[in-house]
């Protein structure tokens, strides 16, 4: 699909340096769980807390896909 | 080191039913190596929403997810991908790279429940992504745990990470870092006259520090730009909490009561100023509106002679607002002589100011 220059210099086919990637991909991964947080409460779909705002439900002129198809 | 300097190629799989934060958390593209999201693909092909998918484009990026690896492990490049692990072929493709030389690799993420990924998957939705019913999701989650089993006899690594939990709302450092970066942002957008983008930012700051009053300021501003006085009202009174010394503020929140005639409310808040500020012009008269509006001129008397009075000390005669609303006061309180005798007050401060009086005073 396309191609990537790392921004880190982990050599990730090295078994302790993959251990090392996970962990510091998994802080910044964390960050950005803030973000799109951040992101759904300023379109007012959860709370401070991380709760939904409102008993909002999916838009039924969207119907979902099924499971199959989701799958992969 | 870039994937070209790697021995031996790498296959990547990041999987997890949905809502189990694969994306988020651990983006294919974040390895450095060529990557495909087969879910992002649709999007593309679907001129960017993840919302009702065309079958064509389901399909068309099935292919070209089949072809991308099927030539990545041919040519023995690494690569990575998302998989949610229910179908034979994530696997499949894990063995046969695996006999082509690869190192395989699985990242799992996994929540306790099967209703936190229903939650996150339907707060997801509303966002913008793709919409699952939560007896999808649990079917997924179900045929995604069942797989992991045999997925660890085929790929030679497995990490499994638990994310059950959201991040701990702390300000930490990232966090309050982060918050500050909004914050400018909406200050630029604000200064810019872009209040709606504004409105956002500022959300967002006070998302993840919800003690950035700058933020919570600001963005009562915007609300107040946009005459969204109902939001701004509801701000400044989270400012208050925040500021509570802060006469500012209350009168903030005063205005924004005003402008929607929540009159006790606003009467409230402007009290709370001349606690802290007693001559504040401005939240004395305001004051004694408040009082006029719920019918109790006899109140709204004093604060508007206070008002009055204020004004002249701050050099502004040719200000006639204040005695207008103490004569309209005198007039409820059927005290006609001082009614009229305010009324010849305005009248004389307005002929001051049309003959330049008042502009060579000031």
């Amino acid at each position: 699909m396309s191609e990537s220059q790392p921004d880190h210099n982990f050599d990730l086919s090295d078994d302790r340096q993959w251990e090392q990637w996970c962990e510091w991909e998994l802080q910044c991964g964390r960050e950005r769980v803030m973000d799109e947080e951040a992101r759904l409460y300023s379109m007012g779909i959860i709370d401070q807390g991380g709760r939904l705002a409102t008993d909002r439900r999916p838009s039924e002129t969207h119907p979902p896909v099924s499971a199959s198809e989701e799958a992969l | 080191m870039a994937s070209s300097d790697c021995r031996r190629p790498v296959m990547v799989v990041v999987a997890g039913a949905p809502g189990s934060g694969k994306s988020v958390l651990f983006p294919v593209h974040r390895t450095g190596f060529d990557h495909f999201n087969f879910h992002e693909r649709c999007a593309e092909l679907n001129d960017g929403s993840r919302v009702a998918l065309p079958a064509e484009a389901r399909t068309r990026a099935r292919r070209e997810h089949a072809r991308f690896i099927a030539e990545h492990v041919r040519y023995r490049r690494s690569f990575a991908v998302e998989s949610n692990l229910v179908e034979d072929a994530t696997l499949r493709h894990a063995r046969v790279a695996s006999r082509n030389g690869f190192i395989t690799r699985l990242i799992y993420l996994r929540a306790a429940d099967v209703e936190t990924l229903i939650e996150r998957v339907h707060k997801r939705s509303l966002g913008g992504g793709a919409v699952l019913c939560p007896e999808q999701v649990a079917e997924l989650y179900r045929g995604s745990i069942e797989k992991l089993d045999e997925a660890s006899a085929v790929f030679d690594s497995v990490t499994i990470f638990d994310n059950s939990h959201r991040p701990t709302p702390t300000t930490s450092r990232p966090r309050g870092e982060r918050a500050h970066a909004y914050l400018t942002a909406g200050l630029n957008a604000f200064e810019s006259g872009r209040f709606d983008e504004a409105v956002d930012a500022f959300r967002q700051a006070i998302f993840l520090d919800r003690e950035l009053a700058d933020a919570y300021q600001h963005l009562g501003l915007a609300y107040e730009r946009l005459g969204n006085w109902h939001l701004a009202r509801h701000v400044f009174f989270e400012l208050a909490r925040l500021r509570p010394d802060d006469p500012a503020t209350y009168f903030q929140l005063g205005m924004a009561c005003f402008e929607i005639h929540s009159w006790k409310e606003a009467a409230e808040a402007f009290r709370d100023v001349l606690a802290l500020r007693p001559t504040d012009a401005e939240a004395l008269q305001r004051l004694g509106v408040c009082y006029n509006a719920t019918g109790e001129p006899e109140k709204a008397v004093p604060f508007l002679l206070r008002a009055m009075s204020a004004k002249l000390s701050e050099l502004r005669p040719g200000d006639a607002s204040s005695q207008l609303h103490l004569a309209l006061a005198c007039c409820d309180l059927s005290a006609w002589p001082e009614a009229r005798s305010v009324f010849e007050e305005i009248r004389r401060i307005r002929n001051s100011e049309a003959n330049g009086e008042v502009k060579g005073v000031v």
